[in-house]
């Protein structure tokens, strides 16, 4: 197969940036596990909540047609408060 | 002095602070974005009814050269690809970015000026293309001049993103970041090497058309796909309070889509004059993308079950989990498209339109517009005016894409089947086809109704018109004045 000069450097291209694709992913996964990403995954699972928004609380209720959401949430501190005084 | 520990309220109080002092940060350039996207929305829309209508009344707008159709449909796909789901994309990335690095937003203006360049070169190739300067490249039918917009509006937004990253106060990364991160990784990437090989240094031959696909395929497997599935693990998740199913499983799924969606374009190249290895490699990690969508899907119905009746009062809730079980299917029926036997018959039909559409907008539209009701309150502070706008919104979207792919898929099949029969006239498919053309612009008319009452949400919300007395207090600057 006879491939001219701006085919070869096509070619190369393709083949530097796949090699920097896979370079890349190979990092990103050598970072993950230096830093431990992937020793507590039940902690990383609940990250998203907090003390405010903890897991349990709903945190969109915009249909609700009644004030029963701020009665839920009320209820909810004050469930939290009796627990924790 | 040593420091007392702080109560159960206070610390209450320092989560909420800490999270209303983000997305008070994130206000301007987020806003933007999400704005920008609606407006494109619409436009795309309306693009996209025009050439509907244009399948079974071919004259409809005929003598208007702009609107002609080789040009409303590639102004309706760069539109909505570009303009609406790109810039929703980065806007609700940005946000779900800098709140699960628990970090404020950092250099605004970087953002303001990247979407303002998106927004100029969505302009000059839309410009472009209704004065015939389409390069009929699919999903890259923008003119050459276009692509350096949005390639400089992206290496500020990664720039941003290296730097926020860099600075983030939450050392372990969720889920979502890692897809946004890879998103907002391949994408530059994809789109610079795409174009440098079909527009500014273009190779010969079916390279060209090789490139294309990969270009065109990765544009929802690799920056749409992360974007969604990604969005979607916070959401759902967040909405109804209740951590993700299994999160081993979110990072298989993650690592496997990373490993197998990049080979699956050739696909579309089945009978095409490209070397058959090539294709057949490309089968086989369409095939193996089953992996990551099974481990999505699992996860996202075991993390919902238990709660679906949330779905009455969440809007987020309702677009994502509809946009997650799109995400399925449209998933499944990708990977058996691709097999030859099946290929054989859908390709070159609306069979193909009827799936793309449940990618794009029964997937990745419905997972924005799920994201974009649950930052945009937090951002302005303001509850949506009206709940009924959503609702109208919410079931005008799931009927439109709904009759959408049902007419396509089922018209599609068909007319795969009457072009495989050297025995019909090609007169004969097209007369058959009729009925399924019209029930693709009653979809589309559905859908467009349905992003005018969006956008009257989002404009009415931006302006400050809102509900008195909120009924969900999702608010911290509500909950806690004088906080922030």
């Amino acid at each position: 197969m006879n491939l001219s000069d701006f085919d070869l450097a096509v070619v190369l291209v393709m083949l530097a940036s796949g090699a920097a694709f896979a370079t890349a992913a190979a990092l990103a996964l050598g970072w993950a596990f230096r830093t431990g990403q992937f020793e507590n995954t039940q902690r990383d699972a609940e990250s998203i909540f907090d003390a405010d928004e903890p897991i349990g609380h709903v945190t969109d209720e915009t249909f609700r047609t009644s004030e029963s959401a701020e009665d839920d949430h009320n209820q909810a501190v004050d469930n939290e408060s009796s627990q924790h005084p | 002095m040593t420091e007392l520990p702080l109560s159960s309220e206070e610390v209450r109080r320092q989560a909420a602070a800490e999270r209303a002092a983000i997305d008070a940060s994130c206000r301007g350039p987020v806003l933007w974005f999400l704005a920008s996207a609606t407006f494109w929305l619409l436009v795309g829309s309306v693009m996209g009814v025009i050439t509907a209508i244009k399948f079974t009344h071919p004259d409809f707008l005929g003598h208007i050269a702009e609107l002609t159709f080789g040009r409303t449909r590639m102004m309706h796909l760069d539109i909505v690809a570009y303009g609406w789901m790109s810039m929703a994309g980065i806007g609700i990335s940005v946000w779900l970015m800098c709140r699960l690095s628990r970090a404020e937003l950092i250099a605004p203006g970087w953002l303001k000026a990247a979407c303002a360049l998106w927004n100029v070169g969505v302009l000059v190739g839309v410009a472009g293309l209704s004065h015939g300067s389409g390069t009929s490249v699919e999903w890259l039918e923008f003119p050459p001049y276009v692509p350096p917009f949005f390639i400089a509006s992206l290496a500020l937004v990664v720039a941003w993103t290296v730097t926020s990253f860099s600075r983030r106060r939450e050392p372990h990364l969720y889920v979502t970041q890692w897809y946004l991160l890879a998103a907002l990784f391949w994408f530059p990437w994809l789109y610079t090497v795409a174009n440098l090989m079909i527009h500014w240094v273009p190779a010969t031959g079916v390279v060209q058309s090789a490139t294309n696909w990969w270009f065109a395929h990765n544009f929802l497997g690799l920056w749409l796909t992360p974007i969604g599935v990604g969005a979607a693990y916070y959401f759902i998740p967040k909405v109804i309070g209740r951590p993700v199913y299994s999160y081993h499983l979110s990072l298989i799924g993650f690592w496997t889509l990373a490993l197998f969606y990049a080979w699956a374009g050739m696909h579309h190249l089945i009978g095409g004059p490209v070397p058959a290895w090539l294709v057949t490699a490309s089968v086989v990690g369409s095939m193996m993308m089953f992996i990551p969508v099974i481990a999505v899907a699992v996860n996202h119905h075991f993390t919902m079950v238990g709660h679906f009746h949330l779905l009455r009062f969440s809007p987020t809730l309702r677009f994502v989990v509809f946009g997650a079980m799109a995400y399925t299917l449209v998933s499944f029926q990708g990977s058996l498209e691709a097999l030859r036997v099946m290929n054989q018959v859908t390709h070159f039909t609306d069979y193909t339109v009827g799936h793309a559409h449940l990618g794009v907008y029964g997937f990745f539209s419905m997972i924005s517009f799920g994201a974009i009701y649950y930052i945009v309150p937090r951002l302005t502070g303001r509850e949506w005016v009206s709940p009924f706008l959503i609702a109208v919104h919410f079931w005008s979207s799931a009927l439109g894409i709904t009759v959408y792919f049902v007419g396509l898929t089922i018209g599609g099949w068909f007319q795969g089947q009457m072009m495989n029969d050297p025995n019909v006239l090609f007169a004969e498919k097209t007369a058959f086809s009729e009925p399924y053309w019209f029930a693709r612009t009653i979809g589309g008319c559905l859908m467009t109704l349905g992003h005018f009452v969006f956008a009257l949400s989002v404009v009415l919300n931006l302006l400050g018109w809102s509900r008195q007395k909120p009924k969900a207090r999702f608010s911290d600057v509500q909950r806690y004045p004088g906080e922030t």
